[in-house]
């Protein structure tokens, strides 16, 4: 182990909206979405999967559009309302998703359903009678296999 | 309870340690029962079952109940919830003995650490988090229930506790109808003497319904605290680095790069630390490191690892026969045996959703010598990571290891690779340290599934259409060498599990003619318990090795398994039957199949329960599947919660078929080809098949572990279907679709 001596950084404060509430964070503003809200912000329910956009564990809704929060800069967050898991309840979208990822046993272990639910938020919020493709559709990646039940309560919620 | 002060006056890391969750807590507050104790030897003992092979060992713990004056009924539970369902099914046995109403009832995962811990290791794997522990459980519960009766039976001063009875979270006289609700008798109750051996009810209220999962919630919300959510105030994040060619080491400490506040020496990886995992990541990636190459690195690449199997494979150089008489089977076998194949299995990553990762507090004194550890681990073995992170620090130094939700486990974390990383870091920086595998290094330096090539030789009676002589030769790399604990016999329990009659399917029944040859393959590569270890390979030989024999005796699958149980002399024959009529049913075997469609079949077996699974698919487009449906047919005993067995099966069924069509690790001169999702790709929604399941209500005993047993059958079935299908060469070579191993988001 070794000093490292002054940092050298470009430290900058952004002021983001996020679940409907104004903060600010003070980083380099290339650090991603993800990591914002995880280290900096202690919301802790967007998860790290693959950091490559690939796997989808870590969706959020930006202006209500899921997407991956690892590839997201938060120097491009600005102006922009991100709403993460922890904020999906309040619309009624996810309220209803929540209720019925309980009522059909949805998650097992439970980490993709963050990503999982952000994304299903977005397809009732645009499709409010999805069909069973629609719900197959989703890209997020549950290693542990909860496909069958996500797209049943996905139906569900949506009153079918 | 709401003004607690810390009794052993430590640091303020003991003020954050367990905000939730601490035994103090419970014990201080008025109006609490808190029962922890240590459950008899016999009750413990009672509770473990033999398990085959050298599957990591482990003795059960008891749990405790926690009953606050709100009336919540917390159940501590030893283990790993992963996802499982472990802690709600712990949970009911808990409750039923305890008579408690199910609304009031909330789980939380006990820390190993020196007040908790009574002296027997934790550790959840070979699909035994529920039938290790629920022994101990209901104990547990039948304990707090009378204690709870004897306070009850001074608070209406009568002389016994015969007339009491608890229902609904009361306890109730069955003379008066008066009922006292725990809350108002936990005080009371704590007073009173641990009963030794209570009377078990074993009502039924609880065990084998299907009631809600207690940890689902909180995982739809954002609020369930996985290991990788662990919030410790201002400690620092680092990502491990681990040396690119395995086995490689540091060959100097490297300088810490811009972004970075810290590198650590870690021997074989090192630790990049700064204020967050961003800059972390960052950093990590400008790392200049000298490493050392392992002399073996060149052997360590798969075409090499391919070649010596094969060597092996052909001279036998090593083997041992684990069961059987080799000679007399090929004798038996005549001129020529009705079958003689060779099936490859490649090297498979765990890769749970959630990365290795665990968070570190070292405690100092005030001279600077290390007095504590406080480490919550995504883990799978918290007694196994007390242990290694006691090699780490002299003795005498407290450390408490606080269990979390584990993101998937998979077999990934029973190891204790990463707690060590995170806890030379922590000791490196002297400071508290959330320490993560990224993806890459989890994918790149797992501790894989191993490979394997085993050849299988058999003959059928043209007539009979049995079995009469089996010789199957396995050549893969040991679990249990490269840990030291190859037992002198040379036989990998493992490495043979399933290829055995005794751990497999009952066939035949044992007899000289049907013979086991297991030799280890010596590559360095590391290997692991991947879900369901041993019988992810040898199912998928012998159930092929099986339909193969079936298009030789000109019989359907089904048939002919049946053909051969029926004539089985194994006692466990009939069960085995059981199961595999029950997925033909199930899975439709009997009715047509859909034009373009086909069908597979397969029985398997692991940690005590036995599954059938029928598939059926299509191959729409060339080089292409479509998997429709897969019927699974169960026994695994004892039901505790039916709803999370059948989630069992569809997580096993998915992770095999990711396995089958596309997973595998290749080498290249000691370096994983693959390390993220992008090129270890895992089924998504649109591939999902559609599952069902059926349970069988045995009385089989003991009760037999649901995790992995949906796992080892899908492979087989799958290809005969396949080649079914397109009328094609049949494959023995996984995964299916190697091409189609990549992904994109």
């Amino acid at each position: 182990m070794s000093d490292p001596g002054p940092r050298e950084c470009l430290m900058t404060v952004f002021a983001l909206n996020i679940n409907g509430q104004a903060v600010t964070v003070d980083c380099d503003g290339t650090t991603r979405l993800l990591w914002v809200l995880r280290d900096i912000l202690g919301m802790t329910g967007t998860k790290y999967g693959c950091g490559i956009q690939v796997c989808w564990a870590c969706a959020v809704l930006v202006d209500g559009q899921a997407d991956k929060s690892c590839g997201l800069e938060i120097k491009e967050m600005v102006g922009k309302k991100i709403v993460t898991v922890e904020g999906i309840g309040a619309t009624p979208q996810g309220a209803r998703l929540q209720q019925a990822w309980i009522d059909e046993q949805v998650p097992q272990c439970g980490y993709c359903q963050s990503g999982m639910l952000c994304r299903a938020t977005q397809l009732l919020a645009e499709k409010p009678k999805p069909s069973a493709g629609d719900a197959a559709g989703m890209p997020n990646i549950c290693v542990c296999g909860s496909y069958q039940r996500v797209q049943k309560a996905v139906l569900r919620a949506s009153g079918q | 309870m709401t003004t607690e002060t810390n009794p052993r006056g430590a640091s303020f890391i003991d003020q954050i340690l367990d905000a939730t969750l601490s035994r103090r807590r419970f014990l201080g507050g008025a109006g609490a029962l808190a029962v922890a104790f240590a459950l008899s030897p016999r009750a413990t003992l009672a509770a473990t079952q033999p398990r085959a092979g050298d599957d990591p060992a482990g003795t059960p713990v008891g749990g405790w109940v926690v009953i606050a004056a709100d009336g919540t009924i917390t159940i501590l539970y030893g283990g790993a919830e992963m996802g499982q369902g472990t802690s709600t099914g712990l949970a009911q046995a808990m409750a039923e003995e305890l008579g408690a109403k199910w609304s009031d009832i909330a789980v939380q995962n006990a820390p190993v650490s020196a007040s908790w811990t009574t002296g027997v290791p934790w550790t959840t794997g070979g699909s035994s988090g529920i039938t290790r522990h629920i022994a101990a459980m209901r104990v547990a519960g039948a304990q707090a229930r009378e204690m709870l009766k004897a306070a009850a039976a001074d608070a209406w001063g009568l002389p016994d506790t015969s007339a009491l009875i608890t229902i609904d979270s009361t306890v109730r006289n069955t003379w008066t109808g008066l009922s006292l609700p725990f809350a108002q008798l936990a005080a009371a109750a704590a007073a009173k003497p641990v009963p030794a051996s209570p009377a078990l009810l074993k009502t039924g209220q609880f065990v084998g319904v299907s009631v809600p999962r207690l940890d689902i919630p909180a995982k739809t919300n954002g609020s369930a605290r996985y290991g990788i959510d662990v919030v410790i105030p201002g400690m620092a994040f680092a990502v491990v680095k681990n040396a690119p060619v395995l086995g490689g080491t540091l060959k100097a400490t490297p300088k810490v790069p811009a972004g970075a506040t810290a590198v650590v020496n870690l021997g074989n990886a090192c630790a990049v630390v700064a204020t967050n995992t961003w800059a972390a990541i960052m950093a990590a990636k400008q790392l200049s490191a000298s490493w050392t190459t392992p002399a073996d690195a060149a052997s360590n690449g798969s075409a090499a690892v391919l070649a010596t199997a094969q060597s092996l494979m052909a001279s036998g150089a090593g083997l041992v026969v684990a069961e059987g008489n080799p000679a007399s089977a090929t004798a038996a076998m005549g001129a020529t045996a009705t079958l003689d194949q060779t099936y490859f299995l490649p090297y498979l990553a765990h890769a749970p959703m959630e990365v290795p990762n665990t968070t570190v507090v070292p405690t100092y004194d005030l001279l600077g010598t290390l007095t504590k550890l406080d480490i919550w681990a995504s883990t799978q073995s918290p007694t196994g990571v007390k242990a290694a992170a006691a090699a780490l620090v002299a003795p005498g130094v407290v450390i408490n290891v606080h269990s979390t939700l584990l993101g998937g486990g998979l077999g990934r974390k029973i190891e204790t690779d990463y707690p060590v990383h995170a806890v030379k870091t922590a000791l490196g920086i002297r400071k508290p340290v959330k320490v993560i595998w990224p993806r890459e290094e989890d994918v790149s330096h797992d501790q894989y599934r191993p490979m394997a090539l085993s050849r299988v030789r058999a003959s059928i009676d043209p007539t009979s259409k049995l079995i009469t002589a089996w010789s199957n030769r396995i050549v893969s790399p040991s679990i249990a060498f490269q840990r030291g604990r190859l037992p002198a016999s040379g036989i990998d329990g493992s490495g043979i599990e399933c290829a055995a009659i005794a751990t497999g399917v009952p066939y035949v029944a044992a007899n000289p003619n049907h013979a086991v040859e297991y030799v280890r393959h010596p590559s360095s590569i590391w290997v692991g318990y991947w879900r369901s270890v041993g019988a992810s390979i040898n199912v998928f030989v012998v159930e092929s090795a099986i339909d193969e024999l079936a298009l030789a005796a000109g019989m359907d699958e089904y048939q002919f398994r049946r053909t051969q149980l029926l004539a089985s002399t194994d006692p466990r024959a009939p069960r085995f039957l059981a199961v595999l009529d029950a997925a033909a049913t199930l899975g439709g075997w009997s009715t047509p199949v859909p034009a373009g469609r086909a069908r597979g079949i397969s029985l398997g077996t692991c940690f005590g329960s036995v599954v059938g699974e029928v598939v059926e698919v299509s191959a729409p487009v060339a080089g292409g599947l479509v998997v429709h449906k897969v019927a699974v047919a169960v026994d695994c005993g004892n039901v505790v919660n039916p709803n999370a067995v059948e989630a069992q099966m569809e997580g096993g069924v998915v992770h095999a078929l990711s396995a089958t069509l596309w997973g595998q690790i290749t080498f290249t001169a000691g370096k994983a080809d693959q390390n993220n999702f992008n090129k270890y790709r895992m089924l998504r929604g649109r591939e999902m098949p559609v599952v069902s399941t059926t349970i069988i209500r045995s009385t089989a005993d003991p009760t037999g572990g649901v995790g992995e047993v949906a796992v080892p059958g899908i492979a087989s079935a799958i290809v005969t279907a396949y080649a079914k299908a397109t009328r094609t060469a049949r494959i023995r070579s996984l995964p299916m679709f190697p091409a189609a191993s990549t992904m994109a988001g």
